[in-house]
């Protein structure tokens, strides 16, 4: 999907505020498509505090009669196909479709007959890491933030990142390997949200617009604490610690962005 | 009829196409070896963007952006230890981007913003000074020739690395 399809989608959505699936996969991805993203919740979230006018108590029945008095919406009925036409066309059709199994088959045969080429072996090509791919991306993103919103709103998705990466691997990794994405969800969180979210000056950001944001952090948070609880009986006995640190790392995260959007 | 044969062969055509383009899915084994291939560098890449996250100045961007090329400078140096070509390639390809994309054009803006004669001048001196001469290591690491020097993706990424080196200056 590209970044113009997915803002589309993102656009048709019932509720932009919440991204499905494929929408989320994209988006944990693409730097361009999370600002733009970002903006739109603010905007859909601050569109809708707006004062709404009442309207005019004749504004229905003056739309009803305009509507009636410029006649019928269909003036040229479309023209029907006549009954011998729908058979020509279908046997057109019927041959063509005949031809293209033959010559289908006729590939086919000649395949099977040439046997597998010993010149053309397949060579697979290697796949890139797509989480160290996705870390280097979030860091370039951080580098080319130009305001503390769009810093926090990055570091909340590297954080993502690193609890899905945790997420995916928790029934096989070693308890070191989780000890150690436990430990950069943990730095994240607090000394990259948390700290951020307290250093933000007070003039950095609208205020509104601010407790939107760090609500939507704390949201965030608030699923992944959900998230790492259900995991810890779902996982290997020693993959559990690291999953309540998941847990309690992404609690006591999401209390105190709560309480700091709560005074912005 | 027709019109919905076409159509329908159309996207099957489509369809096959953009499978091919994409990405083949890893086996959570496959994603497991590569966390574990890659932890040092990950864990010194969260690091780096946390001090990126902090830095208020363009000076301390620039010390940031550094920070991290360093990082993935260290990562080809053991991927060449190991003779892996394909993960030479990679981190090369990531040293790449971030070099284009962030260290360059950030030294750049904070040249722009910086006086001449000022401490802070003499510190983005210091941070270009560091960055020249890590990705001088960078290219010391990967050899000339050889099953990494002759991998095709290293020769390129080699090149793109090298001309990088005039951006720096």
């Amino acid at each position: 999907m590209t970044c113009e399809e997915l803002r589309s989608v993102i656009l048709a959505l019932a509720n932009p505020l919440e991204a499905p699936a494929p929408v989320s996969e994209h988006l944990r991805g693409c730097a361009s498509c999370q600002k733009w993203w970002a903006h739109l919740r603010t905007l859909e979230t601050l569109v809708t505090k707006l004062p709404v006018p009442p309207a005019p108590a004749n504004k229905k029945a003056r739309l009803l009669d305009e509507l009636h008095g410029r006649g019928p919406a269909i003036h040229v009925r479309p023209k029907l196909r006549h009954e011998g036409e729908g058979v020509f066309r279908r046997r057109r059709v019927l041959a063509l479709a005949g031809l293209a199994a033959s010559v289908a088959i006729a590939i086919g045969i000649v395949a099977i007959m040439r046997g597998p080429s010993p010149k053309s072996p397949v060579v697979k090509a290697p796949t890139p890491h797509p989480f160290l791919e996705r870390v280097v991306q979030r860091n370039v993103a951080l580098v080319k933030s130009t305001t503390p919103a769009a810093r926090l709103a990055t570091l909340g998705l590297l954080a993502d990142d690193v609890r899905l990466e945790a997420r995916d691997l928790a029934r096989v990794a070693s308890v070191e390997d989780l000890k150690a994405l436990a430990g950069w969800y943990d730095k994240l969180v607090r000394e990259g949200l948390v700290t951020q979210a307290e250093a933000m000056p007070a003039l950095a950001m609208d205020p509104a617009a601010k407790a939107v944001l760090l609500r939507d952090l704390a949201g965030r948070l608030h699923h992944a604490s959900e998230d790492a609880e259900r995991l810890v009986n779902d996982v290997p006995p020693a993959a559990q610690e690291s999953m309540r640190r998941m847990a309690e790392t992404a609690k006591v995260g999401q209390q105190k962005l709560r309480q700091l959007a709560g005074g912005a | 009829m027709l019109r919905s044969c076409t159509t329908f062969a159309m996207l099957i055509v489509l369809a096959a196409w953009a499978g091919a383009q994409g990405r083949p899915m890893l086996s959570t084994a496959e994603q497991l070896k590569m966390l574990q291939a890659d932890r040092t560098l990950l864990g010194s890449l969260v690091d780096d963007g946390l001090g990126l996250a902090k830095s208020n100045t363009p000076v301390e961007k620039a010390d940031g952006c550094r920070r991290m090329t360093k990082s993935l400078v260290d990562a080809l140096g053991r991927a060449a230890g190991d003779q892996d070509p394909d993960r030479v390639a990679e981190i090369g390809e990531h040293l790449e981007n971030v070099i284009r994309d962030a260290l360059a054009p950030t030294i750049d803006e904070a040249r722009g913003l910086i006086p001449e004669d000022s401490p802070e001048a003499a510190k983005l001196k210091l941070v270009r000074d560091k960055s020249t001469e890590d990705l001088k290591a960078a290219l010391a690491s990967i050899p000339q020739a050889g099953k990494v020097g002759g991998h095709a993706r290293v020769k390129e990424t080699r090149g793109k690395l090298d001309q990088l080196r005039e951006r720096l200056k």
